[in-house]
């Protein structure tokens, strides 16, 4: 039964002195589902995805994706098994074209040869890579500004653009639409699901705006206190009586 | 930081324009000029190795004068106690640098921000110390004197008493060195090492070992000054340990800035600014001359906070990327 899920945790729990971020989370994730990470500020969302993509050991508890114990391993060997997230606060690299922002990440998952006697752009595997990446962002007419000249919608599609230009087989993204406009949100909301459809299946995401979710999630966990409350379909969790009273209030 | 221009754009005029002044201007110059250029491209060379630390990873190591002094001590212990050739002098004095930077930058670059500028400060401060005493094996402030073997290349052979041999010689080292570290960072590893510098939680997550690039960067900004020691012996048949001293270090901090950190050029044309700059103050004003250079370099910060060709280089994209906008739409 093992293979049915490409990402689970046995009863992760964090804590920071006498808090308690993380209580026993059995988090579970399909192979091909896109699952949602919901719950009120504080809950452990954000701690979650810092275990899970190795920024943060837990105190108790293991990671296993696609079978392997990767519990405590650093970010880089995270993400070289593939394991790629996005961050809730742009991260970029602003005085870096945007090119050059997405060829780094390619050079993980695409790059082949020696790394210092041939030239960064210099490699087609990798160059192709990137640019189709720019093409399906729509980033391909400023490939060649400073990364921190875009808009912040684009520096969100960029964000994502970087995260899966690692190629990871499972991708993690912290509220991809933090900051965006309703227009803009819808747009990159569709664009994730293209994505899905088109480039990477497994994806996490964690997001406070619930039509986001309605739209993208297979499936949603809830998050509250550290602990799962529950699980289920968009429909079940939105009509379960406890997720409203802690998160989505209750249908007048 | 400057803005890091993309490979693909590199043009090769100023480099062969550069190139071909440096080969002819020996000749066309009188004894002590000829002595300022050689020592200026030598001590360039030496700035160009606090440069990949500092302008390319971001790292301000305040400690360079080590290195430069190892690799001085390396060639003239090489050259007189092993085998008395100058290739064999360049090689071990850069090797001497090399393990120096492997070990001390396998303990300081676990520290960031002010620890590790501290630690930096400290380890070259116990070095000059060790220096200065250890009279038996350094010649502390008095030094070592050094003859000289002349220089083979092919079967050829080369005195080193003409200053014309070493000028080139120096050159051909510091081009080399020059052409290799441009390689370097614009190859996959070394553009990780700038990608460190702009965001190392990112570089991180995209699969990058920080602390390993961090410790690449330093071993080769080492080595690179190290190698620019090797040819202070060269230039003056002499070492001696108040090269240990952090005065030194400071300098390249300010050739650098100057001439504009992580640019790689800068460092040559800050040092050539600023040496030449001294040397002409000097003869002017014996006792005054470094408020003259004190007023030179708040002219130039303030003139040119990125350093003269980062402030250069920061414009021209600038106008460059107005005029695709403009011409894009």
């Amino acid at each position: 039964m093992k293979s049915e899920f490409i990402l689970r945790t046995e009863s992760l729990s964090v804590s920071f002195g006498g808090l308690t971020a993380l209580n026993r989370v059995d988090f579970e994730m399909r192979e091909g589902e896109i699952q949602a990470v919901i719950g009120p500020n504080g809950a452990g969302k954000t701690t979650l995805f810092n275990v899970l993509s190795g920024n943060l050991r837990p105190t108790e508890g293991r990671v296993v994706f696609k079978g392997e114990d990767i519990t405590g391993l650093p970010p880089y060997e995270v993400c070289r098994r593939g394991l790629s997230k996005t961050f809730q606060k742009t991260s970029i690299f602003p005085d870096l074209t945007v090119f050059e922002n997405v060829r780094l990440g390619a050079h993980t998952g695409h790059g082949t040869g020696n790394p210092i006697l041939r030239s960064a752009s210099s490699d087609r595997a990798v160059v192709e890579k990137v640019e189709e990446l720019l093409l399906m962002g729509g980033l391909q007419d400023q490939k060649d500004q400073p990364a921190g000249n875009l808009s912040h919608g684009d520096q969100r599609l960029l964000e994502i653009l970087i995260g899966i230009s690692t190629r990871p087989e499972l991708l993690l993204l912290d509220e991809p639409s933090a900051g965006l406009s309703a227009k803009e949100t819808r747009y990159i909301t569709q664009w994730i699901k293209e994505l899905s459809q088109t480039t990477i299946r497994n994806i996490v995401i964690v997001e406070h705006d619930m039509d986001v979710v309605t739209e993208l999630a297979d499936s949603v966990c809830v998050l509250n206190y550290g602990e799962v409350l529950c699980r289920g379909t968009v429909g079940e969790v939105k009509c379960n009586p406890q997720v409203q009273d802690v998160y989505l209030g209750r249908p007048v | 930081m400057s803005s890091e221009p993309s490979s693909h754009r590199f043009t090769w005029w100023p480099l062969l324009v550069i190139g071909l002044f440096l080969v002819v201007a020996p000749h066309l110059m009188d004894r002590y000029p000829r002595y300022v250029l050689t020592e200026v491209i030598m001590w360039g060379l030496f700035a160009l190795g606090f440069d990949i630390i500092f302008g390319k990873a971001g790292l301000l190591n305040f400690g360079m004068s080590s290195f430069f002094a190892l690799g001085a001590y390396g060639f003239v212990y090489g050259v007189q106690y092993v085998y008395p050739s100058v290739w064999l002098g360049l090689a071990s004095g850069m090797m001497v640098a090399f393990v120096f930077s492997l070990v001390s930058g396998w303990i300081v670059t676990r520290f960031s921000s002010h620890y590790f500028v501290v630690f930096t400060i400290v380890i070259s401060m116990i070095l000059f110390l060790l220096a200065m005493n250890l009279r038996v094996v350094t010649g502390a402030d008095e030094g070592i004197n050094i003859r000289l073997p002349d220089l083979g290349i092919l079967g050829w052979h080369f005195s080193l008493r003409s200053p014309f041999t070493k000028y080139y010689l120096i050159l051909g080292v510091a081009a080399v060195a020059f052409l290799g570290v441009r390689r370097f960072f614009d190859s996959p590893l070394g553009r990780a090492v700038v990608a460190v510098r702009e965001n190392e939680e990112r570089a991180r997550m995209i699969g990058y070992n920080t602390a390993y690039l961090r410790l690449v960067a330093y071993t080769l900004s080492g080595t690179v000054a190290g190698l620019a020691g090797t040819l202070y012996p060269i230039l003056n048949s002499s070492t001696n340990a108040e090269l240990f001293f952090w005065i030194l270090s400071g300098k390249a901090v300010l050739w650098t800035v100057v001439g504009g950190a992580g640019t790689l050029w800068g460092a040559f044309l800050g040092a050539a600014l600023l040496v030449t700059a001294e040397d002409v103050f000097s003869s002017w004003l014996v006792n005054f001359y470094p408020i003259l250079v004190g007023i030179l370099l708040i002219a130039i910060i303030q003139l040119a906070p990125k350093g003269i060709l980062g402030t250069l280089f920061a414009a021209l994209a600038g106008r460059r990327a107005a005029h695709e906008a403009g011409g894009g739409s």
